[in-house]
């Protein structure tokens, strides 16, 4: 039913051993780091096909990738730096790309090191991947190494680069890019303050690209397609195809790769609709911290950066959490303040002080015991949050709360006059 | 090396240090930490002082770390890490329910450990990446997918 | 310096430097911006959010601290957006703050309170518990009380980038974050103190003044350090007549805005039950209490009875007391007049030139290539002088070291040798003629590099440490390197003890040099020794531990009829056989002037009145030179100018000699310098740095096959005897140290009667 489902990231998924080097070649792969190895085009080039591709980058922000390629300078030594260290609530995609198509990722590292002009490319994965995802991983690593896709001098090149494999420790603001430049230095992971860039000021102070795992698998089937085929997916603004984490209330949760800008209902529709025949209630259509959508918002809404940010959300990291009409969305709400509120790195004093108090007062009004006052602090405590802080995390704790506040602030008045829920059991 | 760093541990944190300039050992002490953890299952200050020593870096320096991370214990915990999601997703779809039926089939809480040594239950805040096959826990970093207590329990009889 | 750029800071029209933050720009432009993290010597770590001012186009409130200013740049400080953002971050820091404002020390001088009564709200919407925090013991110095920290993070930079020694963290994540040392461990900084002016609430507060008096009650004395030849600029807090804390006052071009552990904390001295509050005469084995003018008949009889005298004078006396202490001794027809009672090699006493400096100002460190320090632990030998030099490591500057043992520095040095003392020389003969001094291919040696680097940089400096000072063969050491300095064009400085050495010799506190270096008749203080006088006179000095062979000195004082101190302590009975004790202010009660050793003249003025009938040093001696019938002359302001001018004189150098050697090659060498609080009795009086971690330790270091050879390895503890008396003392294995050596401080009470720091010892099984 739809056009272009699993064609890029999880192109190999029909593979047998779809993580292999061999699945990987039959679709494909490392034709286009053979065509630069043996062309050594001008690095500049290479941005600017990516640049042309529209590629936007997918670990949140929608960041132009070739736009960021382009800040770093040509100096002796600069990384890049792989996020794989996916911990957005909801998201899940790429350990799937790392467990299926690991080839993917190291073909992009390698394409991204030498478009940036990188010695080195660092994978930072977060520590709950120390099993297959990253077996899987280093075992591609090693494929690569062996045949000659990477190290020093490659194929008589005069190409050097290597990629590293590293892991986290436990640290969901280690997704953050700074903080988790700061975690490989071997600190906490305390974000940066930004400006500078890390374009400019990074790993070790050195200039440095960060891009998400699906940014960079991406990055190889664009440049082997002709020219115009990535961009010609999706939508205007909204270029190329992008992984889907369908989780939550339907009946067949899954990562599914599709062009931006696909309707929701048919994104729904392939994740076998709301479970056990029930209504759709809301939908967080990119991770946990993005602002909920009620159904009816959601009902002719096509997934890509413009159409949800005209919505009043966005389409962040790709992860759609599905809730049915039985959810209590204060509960949710409370569920999703708890996890900023014990991920806050407690850096800088409006997140710190802030999370914990939201927390608390969501816990009192789910126990019944909370007051009208409750509410004026629930909207605007997250505004003294948002765009206070060093890092995004403030405005990822504001944000959930703002937007369940604004579209269902009836189950909160409820709960604060009668002490329970109006959803559910009575 | 020393007592603490056998020379098995020092080659293990070396593989770490391998990845980074040599001029930025500090960059291994996430690796050193997690190594020094799987040896000897939890850490101490005095392990936490071998890997600064050994790292050449101010203790003070490894502490902040090893207390940061929540990936890192330091009191002595079960030989097993069960890890149930209760984020978002999993919550969504009964990962509560799933914590608490292997807190009662344990009898302990999470963030405690069996008393035979068996199984530690982390106290996981994080969602851990598996949210299209919830509800879901990690068994020492091994996924367990859409689970159920039948499920649970027969993963939890076969550990040792 | 960057582009000029003009930036609208509340409509007005602002020149800056491109890149500089905006907070540096308002502070020079007056304009007030809250802050709690940034410190303008620290890094910028932007986490208080306190700073947040709007900026024309930015999306959202942006902190002053880390945003750089560019040109066209509109700030507004105080509009409502800017402000709003403000009192955010002033409600979620006041939540979790404690308000034990009546109980706080910080009360009246807190940082948040002043901000939160111009941006907090009188109702907390906060009903939740607040957090509650335990407290870390950081040792005697500095006290805490968690629960009140706003995770600033200022003291962890500090420790971290000025200190050089990270000390404390941030332990944990979040809200329940915690500002600490993780383990039970006490700060061992010897600039500990400065967290507790950098603190901006009440979470780290001065230990020994904790709950003892309320901020605004305190008057304030501008002072001077009294400990080092730094001279940092303080202010001394008194409450009726009390000392109760200390604090630095800022002085760019010396103390910045820090100040020693020694200077902050010494003035508990001044309260200390040992007091000497006035005269007392010898009676049998106890003092008698007598009058001053009972005491100064006794002293001046005494004076005109005794045939040969000596008069040996603490390094940190005044100018005023200096030149007293000489004229009355002098007058009295004493040949040995001396202030570095620390050293034991007078020879070619005319060979330095009249007043010791360090070769150039504080300020001009940094410009220099290369730095040697020979002899010197500097971190506790002269604290801040060494916080400038890691300074000017920080910003390139070399610094090669010899020592007779490794330290603990909190700076890389380029070079660090250590060797024994008995090696000094010949290295020093290596590098002095060496070819490479003279701009020729170099080896690999260090002696061979250290010759190249001297050779070749612009700006080269060599500094004798009290180490090498007091070396049993100072005067060759110092030939040497007089020469070494002369053929490569390097400045040399010198680095006594004492908080004016320079004025002690302006003013000729030494054998050999009347004042403004008039050449003298005098006999030094090794030769007195072996030549005991009738008569010593003892000022502000404690002769069992302020000289360099207690045990020889003693004998030397029971050759005598008469000993005198002018001294701030009673001294044990039993210890010293003084006859008459004449008591004079310390730390926090003088008056008069110090000079430091880049040569800048400071005075001070008494914070306090010395307790009972302690006088004035300099009109106490005085009145003496009155009562032994001599006329003293320079009243006043004119003694002052007279000293000035002494510093104009023309001083004949004379050639130094280059042979003689004195130390042995035989046997175990005792090495080691006073450690940080034993240098003068004041410290020694101070009684939260007597209790710090830094003020305790006393062991024996030893290289492991040195002990081995003494049959130790395994022993924890030995037996040290040196000229008669013995002691049983922890031992330390260090890898580092001389194989012949064992290095001990010196100037502690502890050590009894010990003989000379650089003598032979014995080392024995306990």
């Amino acid at each position: 039913m739809t056009r272009h489902h699993n064609e890029m990231c999880f192109a190999t998924l029909e593979h047998p051993k779809p993580w292999t080097l061999k699945a990987y070649e039959s679709v494909g792969g490392y034709r286009a780091w053979r065509k630069i190895l043996a062309e050594r085009p001008p690095r500049r080039d290479l941005i600017e096909q990516v640049k042309a591709s529209g590629l936007r980058g997918r670990g949140g922000a929608g960041f132009p990738t070739g736009m960021k390629w382009s800040f770093m300078p040509d100096c002796e030594e600069s990384y890049l730096v792989c996020n794989a260290d996916e911990s957005e609530p909801g998201t899940c995609k790429d350990r799937d790309i790392l467990r299926f198509n690991p080839h993917a990722l190291i073909e992009g590292v390698a394409i991204a090191c030498y478009a940036t002009g990188a010695r080195a490319g660092y994978i930072y994965l977060r520590e709950e991947f120390t099993d297959e995802p990253h077996f899987r991983l280093r075992a591609a690593l090693r494929e690569a190494y062996e045949t000659g896709m990477l190290g020093s001098d490659i194929r008589g090149s005069g190409i050097t680069i290597n990629l590293f494999d590293t892991l986290g420790a436990g640290a969901y603001i280690c997704g953050e890019e700074t903080a988790l430049l700061e975690s490989l230095e071997g600190k906490k992971g305390f974000p940066r303050f930004k400006p500078p860039f890390p374009a400019n000021y990074g790993l070790w102070g050195r200039p440095t690209t960060v891009n998400n795992v699906e940014t960079l698998a991406l990055v190889p089937g664009i440049l082997r397609r002709e020219p115009g085929w990535f961009d010609g997916v999706g939508t205007e603004k909204s270029p190329g195809t992008r992984c889907f984490s369908v989780s939550g209330h339907v009946s067949r949760p899954g990562n599914h790769e599709l062009p931006l800008g696909t309707p929701f209902a048919d994104l729904l529709e392939l994740c076998g609709g709301v479970w056990k025949n029930r209504e759709l209630k809301a939908v967080i259509p990119g991770g946990s911290s993005v602002p909920v959508l009620p159904a009816e918002a959601m009902a002719d809404l096509n997934m890509d950066f413009e159409s949800l940010a005209a919505a009043g959300s966005m389409l962040g990291s790709g992860a759609v959490i599905v809730m049915d009409e039985t959810t209590d969305m204060v509960k949710v709400l409370q569920r999703i303040s708890r996890f900023y509120f014990q991920e806050s790195c407690g850096q800088c004093t409006p997140c710190r002080e802030g999370t914990g108090w939201l927390y608390r007062v969501l816990t009192r009004i789910v126990e019944g015991q909370g007051t009208e006052g409750d509410l004026k602090i629930l909207e605007e405590v997250p505004a003294r949050i948002e765009g206070h802080t060093i890092c995004a995390l403030g405005d990822a704790a504001a944000w959930p709360v703002q937007g369940i506040l604004r579209h269902f602030r009836g189950e909160f008045e409820h709960y604060i006059r009668h002490g329970k829920s109006m959803v559910g059991p009575s | 090396m020393s007592d603490i760093l056998t020379s098995d541990l020092c080659d293990r944190i070396d593989a770490w240090l391998g990845r980074f300039p040599a001029e930025h050992r500090r960059s291994a002490v996430l690796g050193a930490l997690r190594e020094v953890q799987k040896e000897y299952g939890h850490l101490t200050p005095e392990r936490m002082d071998a890997v600064a020593d050994y790292l050449g870096l101010p203790a003070i320096q490894v502490y902040e770390v090893g207390s940061f991370y929540t990936g890192f214990q330091h009191q002595p915990v079960g030989r097993h890490t069960v890890a149930v999601c209760t984020n978002i997703s999993c919550w969504l779809r009964g990962g509560e329910e799933i914590l608490a039926h292997i807190e009662k089939s344990l009898g302990i809480r999470a963030g405690e450990s069996t008393e035979d040594g068996r199984i530690f239950l982390k106290s996981e805040e994080e969602c851990l990446a598996g949210c299209c096959g919830a509800p879901m826990m990690q068994v020492d970093h091994v996924y367990h997918e859409n689970l159920t207590p039948e499920k649970i329990d027969k993963i939890l009889e076969a550990l040792s | 310096m960057s582009d000029p750029v003009t930036i609208t800071l509340n409509g007005r029209a602002v020149e800056a430097a491109a890149g500089e933050m905006l907070i540096a720009v308002a502070d020079r432009e007056g304009v007030p911006i809250p802050r709690f993290c940034y410190h303008p010597k620290l890094s910028v770590a932007a986490n208080c959010r306190m700073c947040l001012v709007e900026v024309e186009g930015a999306r959202g409130p942006v902190p002053a601290c880390a945003t750089p200013v560019m040109d066209g740049m509109e700030v507004q400080t105080r509009s409502e957006f800017a402000r709003e953002a403000q009192r955010a971050t002033m409600e979620f820091l006041l939540i979790n703050h404690p308000l034990d404002c009546p109980i706080c020390d910080q009360g009246g001088e807190c940082e948040l309170q002043d901000l939160a009564l111009e941006y907090g709200s009188d109702i907390s919407r906060y009903s939740e518990a607040r957090r509650v925090v335990l407290d870390p013991d950081l040792g005697s110095l500095v006290s805490t009380d968690m629960t009140r920290c706003i995770h600033c993070t200022r003291c962890v930079r500090f420790t971290e980038e000025i200190a050089g020694e990270q000390e404390l963290g941030a332990f944990g994540r979040g809200e329940f974050m915690k500002i600490g040392t993780y383990i039970q461990r006490a700060m061992n900084s010897e600039l500990s103190g400065c967290v507790i002016d950098l603190c901006p609430v009440g979470a780290l507060n001065a230990r020994p003044s904790r709950m003892s008096a309320r901020a605004w009650e305190l008057d304030n004395h501008p002072g001077l350090g009294e400990h080092d030849g730094v001279g940092s600029r303080l202010s001394r807090h008194t409450l009726r007549g009390r000392q109760i804390r200390c604090v630095p006052l800022v002085e760019e071009t010396i103390n910045e805005s820090w100040l020693s552990d020694r200077d902050r904390f010494s003035y508990q001295a001044a309260a200390h039950p040992d007091r000497l509050c006035w005269p007392l005469a010898r009676h049998r084995n106890s003092w008698v209490r007598v009058s001053w003018e009972e005491a100064l008949d006794q002293a001046a009889a005494a004076l005109a009875e005794s045939g040969e005298k000596a008069g040996l004078i603490h390094p940190s006396s005044t100018v005023e007391e200096c030149f007293r202490f000489q004229q009355l001794l002098r007058s009295c027809g004493a040949r040995t007049v001396e202030h570095r009672a620390r050293m034991s090699d007078f020879r070619g006493g005319r060979q330095h030139p009249h007043v010791p400096t360090l070769g150039c100002t504080m300020d001009q460190l940094a410009e220099s290539d290369v730095i040697v320090l020979l002899g010197s632990f500097l971190r506790h030998d002269q604290p801040i002088l060494n916080y400038r030099l890691r300074q000017a490591v920080n910003s390139g500057t070399e610094v090669w070291i010899i020592n007779p043992a490794p330290f603990d520095w909190n700076f890389a040095p380029t070079q660090e040798a250590v060797l024994s003392p008995r090696i000094w020389l010949t290295l020093l003969h290596t590098i002095e003629r060496s070819p490479a001094a003279a701009g020729r291919k170099s080896g690999t040696r260090f002696s061979e590099q250290l010759a190249q680097r001297l050779g070749e940089a612009e700006n080269a400096l060599f500094w004798l440490g009290p180490l090498a000072l007091n070396h049993p063969d100072a005067s060759l050491l110092y030939a040497s390197v007089r020469n070494l300095c002369k053929q490569t064009g390097t400045r040399l400085g010198t680095l006594p003890e004492g908080a004016n050495a320079p004025g002690a010799w302006l003013t000729g506190c030494v054998a050999h040099r009347g004042p403004g270096g008039a050449a003298m008749d005098g006999m030094d203080l090794s030769a007195r020794i072996q030549e005991p006088p009738d008569l010593w006179v003892f000022y502000g000095m404690d002769p069992a531990c302020d000289v360099a062979d207690p045990a020889q000195l003693r004998r030397a004082l029971a050759a005598a009829r008469t000993t005198i101190g002018f001294q701030s302590f009673i001294p044990d009975p039993e210890h010293l056989p003084y006859d008459l004790l004449l008591p004079i202010p310390t730390v926090g009660e003088r008056s008069g002037h110090l000079i430091n050793l880049e040569g800048r003249w400071q005075s001070m003025t008494a914070a306090v009145p010395p307790p009972g009938e302690v006088r004035d040093g300099a009109e106490a001696l005085v009145e003496l030179l009155r009562a032994t019938g001599h006329a003293p002359g320079l009243a006043g302001a004119s003694l002052v100018a007279h000293c000035r001018g002494l510093e104009g004189r023309t001083v004949r150098v004379e050639k130094p000699p280059r042979s003689g050697k004195r130390l042995s090659d035989k046997g175990l060498l005792r090495v080691g310098s006073p450690s940080i609080y034993q240098q003068d009795p004041a410290s020694r009086h101070a009684h939260a740095l007597q209790q710090s971690e830094l003020g305790r330790d006393l062991v024996l270091r030893l290289h492991p096959e040195t002990l081995r050879k003494h049959g130790l390895t395994n022993a924890t503890h030995a037996r040290l005897s040196q000229d008669g008396e013995t002691l049983e003392l922890p031992l330390v294995a260090d890898p580092r140290m001389p194989r012949d050596c064992v290095y001990l401080v010196t100037g502690d009470a502890r050590l009894g009667l010990l003989g000379n720091a650089f003598g032979e010892v014995d080392l024995r099984h306990v």
